[in-house]
């Protein structure tokens, strides 16, 4: 392989890295149209990146000092250690193991009985009189130990030569993980074992030993008389061979044993905790059991150092077990064979609660703070077997601060208290129910009311209620719990009250929508209409209101077609006159159908047609609300945007004007809503170049947003940023740079290093200092802002316009030494990828990055490429011909290498 | 160590900025010597329990060694020295432990064979070294990025310190190297 081919095969490694999912894969491909083979090394070396091994925290570890020792002189040839045939009444079989002080072998007993034993040996290190004379009381503490879950500790003794060694239990069996899914084992059969674990746990807590190291491979499983009997092995070994528990502060003081990464608590992963108690080894017991549920440890730690390690143990929590397995996770080795058998148990909505019970048990023995967690190992092994016995788990409900954790991760998706969850369902039925209802005539009404009202009430108390009785579920039920049984219960509940249904339907959907669950949104209100429409016909306003309801769905889905198509149907019926409009007698639904339908013509370009229908919309909110209304302004506001992609400067500046002036009669001048309307004014008239306007409306705002918002308000930033950039455009640069400091300052400390706002701050200085040839300031700043940027760009989820700039930073900075074509070109083309190839400035830069690394045809077919997607006459299109007129006349370049050597 | 001896390793990492292999060679025995008096004396000492670390045992060196000396170039010298220690110690040890295994050549001989206490028990030392001496022929840079921070214990920013080059160009050197070598060595 030559070392070209490296370096492009790391060239699209890092932009493939940079790429998730189904774009990773489109990338992938295209790679492969142009080069199999490089497609091919590309998917090997992302297959190894995911690979656990070579992890830079894994040469930690007491076995190091003795591979050290044991290495020989640099110039003499390695002796070979001396393995001993016997050691006291045992014959050394074979070795096993080798740990940080001893070496591990499977030995036979000869007398008083004969049997296996596995025997660990001190390594040849001379003791002192005294720590053997340690070493024999804790021999005698593990000789306390007698719990049939527990390798015993059946000998200990020194060799002739004064080697301590210990003899425990040989047991004969095969790792915990391995046993489970060798034999398929159920979730409750795991947790079965797991129980037996934990009080093996208990028993040498009570006895005063903390393992400290517990891991699935330390938790061997062997079959007695034919019963599945777990073992922990390595008990306390650790800990008791060389330390008394008198002495674990002075030791851990000094450093101390970690521990294994993935099963290690947080507070015994701080190499300054002090006091470690056995609530760590609660929060291991923890981690096995995640492993046990899922597959998988409860954080991923490839590749992470030992400062990483703690970082993550320290501010992150673990995904709930449930999440992990369920995810499209094909290397979790799930047991999905209990799904089965749980799901016959009882219904689907019993099953997803005993999932959640594990969760709960599973996340309160991880809790990071230990006082959170389950006091004792014991406590920990009863919750589990509430769990088995169907009662309420005591890890349910979970600690408050970690509920508002959960919820704030999980978005919406659950745990809403139950009695609001149900609320929510019982208004929004019954509102669709009064809709119903006010669209018949008097005399029905009275009927229709009473026997709708039974009908919902019934289903209310009989079908959701219920979910939350006592010792059922507990207090705490999710929305989608309630969700997902109403759905499930609705269907064929009504068969003679088809409207109850719709509106139950309705309701269910446009929760589901509300969660972001959009298929069993749109198959509810597909069903829905589908009654409605049977029932009330297709001009009804309940019909309409479900293509309404449909619509938004789309949208919100990204199928603006359908939704196109639906918001129509919502809108133009035979009842309702296009016309009605001009007369104010518009509904409230075909004007917000109305205003949907705009916005997805103004989200695909196309400005015109929403123009029309803006107008539209705003004639019919006028009228029915007033011009001052917020609605009718927002819709004012919509309009003014699309004006200004139209470059209809003049129509955009009469609906500003408007606003401000709106604002200012109905709330005053200082009024939070009208210094908003001026500082959108303000940039309106800096995008159009007024730089006049722009600075006496900055200024006006300016002050009474300082006094009245504060300085930290979005608002205020958003002001003192344009007014700086103002005066650097006018060329005011002193006053320019106190604005802009200032602004960065105060964007640092509220937003943060990497928002967006921040890095404009950041900018807008880098290009302040440029116009002043501030040389040395410049440099400064353009420094920080590519440091910035890099950090911005670092990983899958960077944005586009992020990616794009550092690019541009990359290829042209005036500091020579930040230039990196290649990583240029890494970011370009992850950009392009992640724009499906349609967006110009994208290509435009990728086409650049071509140039830079040497590649002028690649950067011609770009360029190409780009210029055919941008309007002639554009700035970019004529940036494109530039480049494509520069890349013709001039020879190919030499390839620049930033720091290879 | 006295004062004179002091004095003795300044000269002795100066002359290695200097380019001349005998100092190099001699600064190596020097870190390896010192590696091993450092295991010696942890074994002995009082809190045997104490894990030893790649990143504690080369600090630790450093400081024996080169008190007070905080020049860069120096310390990108030692540490590259101690880094090729560590790896040749580590890489011996397999070796040595494979022959001692029934069967001898064919086995791998893995970390787990070698480390109780972490995470790597399919990695086959002798496999890397031998991926890591192709990747140095080829970017020596990126194979030292992985001596230092595999076999130094360095971290990012002290890996991007010694060599002079940005942290995101570590980090982007380390994935790279890391799934090169990996996959060579599968």
């Amino acid at each position: 392989m030559d070392v070209p081919a490296l370096e492009s095969e790391r060239r699209f490694f890092e932009a493939a890295l940079l790429l998730e999912g189904d774009s990773r894969e489109r990338f992938l491909r295209e790679i492969r149209a142009r080069d199999t083979e490089l497609e091919a090394r590309i998917r090997a070396l992302l297959a190894a990146h995911d690979r656990p091994e070579l992890s830079p925290a894994a040469l930690q570890s007491p076995a190091l000092a003795s591979a050290i020792l044991e290495a020989p002189a640099l110039e003499t040839p390695a002796p070979r250690p001396s393995e001993p045939q016997r050691v006291g009444p045992y014959r050394l079989l074979e070795r096993v193991g080798e740990g940080g002080m001893g070496v591990v072998y499977v030995a036979e007993q000869t007398e008083p009985v004969r049997r296996r034993v596995a025997l660990k040996l001190i390594k040849g290190v001379t003791y002192s009189r005294e720590q053997l004379g340690r070493f024999h009381s804790e021999r005698q503490a593990l000789a306390l130990m007698n719990h049939p879950n527990i390798a015993r500790i059946l000998d200990a003794g020194s060799t002739e030569d004064g080697r301590p060694f210990f003899v425990m239990e040989y047991v004969r069996g095969a790792l915990l993980l391995d046993y489970c899914d060798r034999h398929e084992l159920s979730i409750d059969q795991r947790v079965e074992l797991f129980i037996q674990v934990c009080e093996a746990v208990q028993h040498a807590h009570q006895k005063g030993v903390i393992h400290r190291d517990l891991k699935p491979s330390n938790l061997l499983v062997e079959e007695v008389d034919g019963k599945a009997t777990p073992k922990v092995i390595d008990f306390g070994v650790a800990k008791m061979l060389y330390q008394r528990l008198s002495d674990v502060t002075l030791h851990t003081r000094l450093g101390g044993f970690i521990g294994t990464p993935g099963y290690v608590s947080p507070e015994q992963a701080q190499t300054t905790g002090l006091d470690v108690d056995t609530r760590t080894d609660v929060y291991s017991l923890g981690a096995v059991l995640y492993e046990l549920l899922t597959g998988r440890k409860p954080f991923d730690f490839r590749g992470a150092d030992l400062g990483e390690i703690q970082h993550i143990l320290a501010n992150r929590d673990p995904k709930p077990p449930s999440a992990r397995s369920r995810q499209n996770d094909p290397q979790a080795h799930e047991p999905e064979a209990h799904d089965r058998q749980r799901r016959q148990a009882g219904a689907d909505g019993r099953f997803r609660s005993l999932r959640e019970d594990l969760d709960w048990i599973t996340l309160k023995a991880l809790e990071k703070d230990r006082s959170e967690r389950y006091a004792a190992a014991s406590e920990l092994a009863a919750d589990l077997r509430r769990y088995l016995e169907h009662e309420t788990v005591l890890a349910r409900p979970p600690s408050t601060t970690y509920q508002l954790r959960l919820l704030a991760r999980r978005h919406a998706l659950l745990l809403a208290v139950g009695t609001l969850a149900i609320l929510a369902l019982v208004t929004g039925t019954v509102g669709t129910w009064l809709g119903m209802v006010r669209a018949r005539d008097a005399a029905e009404r009275a009927e229709v009311n009473a026997a709708i009202a039974e009908e919902v009430n019934g289903f209310l108390n009989d079908d959701l209620l219920a979910a939350v009785a006592p010792g059922q579920m507990g207090i705490d039920v999710s929305m989608r719990e309630v969700l997902d049984r109403a759905a499930q219960r609705v269907e064929g509940r009504f068969p003679n009250q088809p409207l109850v249904e719709a509106a139950l339907r309705r309701t269910i959907g446009r929760t589901y929508g509300s969660l972001g669950v959009f298929t069993d949104a749109e198959q509810h209100l597909l069903r829905s209409l589908e009654l409605f429409n049977r029932e009330r016909g297709a001009e009804a306003s309940s019909t309409r209101a479900l293509h309404f309801e449909l619509g938004t769905l789309y949208r919100a889905q990204g199928r603006l077609g359908d939704a196109e198509l639906a918001l129509e149907r919502a809108r133009a019926t035979e009842g309702v006159p296009r016309d009605a409009l001009q007369r104010g007698r518009l509904d409230e639904l075909s004007l917000a159908a109305l205003e949907e339908l705009a916005i997805i013509r103004h989200q695909s370009g196309r400005f015109e047609e929403a123009e029309a229908l803006y107008l539209q919309a705003l004639d019919g909110r006028t009228a029915l609300l007033g011009r001052e209304h917020p609605d009718t302004m927002r819709v004012l506001g919509r309009l003014a945007i699309a004006y200004r992609y139209l470059e209809r400067w003049p129509e955009a500046e009469r609906i500003h004007r408007e606003a401000v002036a709106v604002n200012q009669v109905h709330f005053g001048e200082e009024h939070p809503r009208t210094l908003n309307a001026i500082s959108r004014f303000a940039a309106f008239y800096l995008g159009w170049g007024r730089n006049e306007e722009a600075e006496g409306l900055l200024q006006r705002a300016l002050a009474p947003s300082r006094r009245v918002l504060g300085e930290e308000h979005p608002n205020t930033l958003i002001l003192v940023n344009n007014l700086g950039w103002l005066y650097l455009k006018q060329g005011r640069y002193g006053e320019s740079e106190q604005l802009l400091l200032e602004n960065l300052r105060v964007k640092r400390r509220v937003l943060g290093e990497l928002h967006p706002s921040t890095v404009e701050g950041l900018q807008n200085l880098v290009i302040l200092y440029r116009e002043m040839a501030a040389e040395h300031q410049h440099a400064k700043y353009l420094r920080r802002f590519a440091e910035t940027l890099e950090k911005v760009c670092d990983g899958p989820e960077a944005r586009t316009e992020d990616r794009l700039e550092y690019a541009e930073v990359l290829l042209t900075a005036e500091v020579t030494e930040l230039r990196d074509p290649d990583r240029a070109l890494s970011l370009a083309l992850a950009a392009v990828e992640a724009t499906d190839r349609q967006d110009r400035e994208a290509l435009a830069v990728l086409a650049r990055a071509y140039e830079a690394v040497g590649n002028p045809e690649r950067a011609v077919d770009v360029a190409r490429e780009a210029l055919q997607l941008s309007t002639e006459g554009s700035e970019v299109h004529t940036r494109l011909q530039q480049l494509l007129v520069s890349l013709k006349r001039e020879p190919p370049r030499r390839p620049l290498h930033d720091e290879s050597i | 160590m006295s004062q004179s001896e002091l004095d003795d390793l300044t000269h002795l990492l100066r002359s290695v900025r200097s380019d001349s292999d005998e100092a190099r060679e001699e600064l190596y025995e020097r870190v390896y010597r010192e590696l091993k008096a450092i295991a010696g004396a942890h074994l002995l000492s009082e809190r045997p329990d104490h894990t030893l670390q790649t990143t504690a045992l080369v600090n630790e060196a450093y400081l024996r060694l080169a008190p007070g000396d905080e020049q860069w170039q120096n310390r990108a010298h030692f540490f590259g020295s101690a880094a090729h220690a560590m790896r040749r110690i580590l890489v011996d040890h397999a070796r040595r432990h494979r022959s001692l295994k029934r069967g001898g050549e064919a086995e791998r001989v893995t970390l787990a064979d070698l480390v109780i206490l972490t995470e790597e028990p399919d990695l086959d030392l002798l496999a890397l070294d031998e991926a890591l001496d192709a990747l140095a022929k080829q970017e020596p840079r990126l194979a030292e990025v992985v001596n230092l921070r595999y076999f130094g214990g360095l971290h990012i920013s002290e890996t991007a310190e010694i060599l002079g080059i940005s942290l995101a160009t570590v980090k982007r050197d380390w994935a790279f190297a890391r799934a090169w070598l990996l996959d060579r060595m599968s």
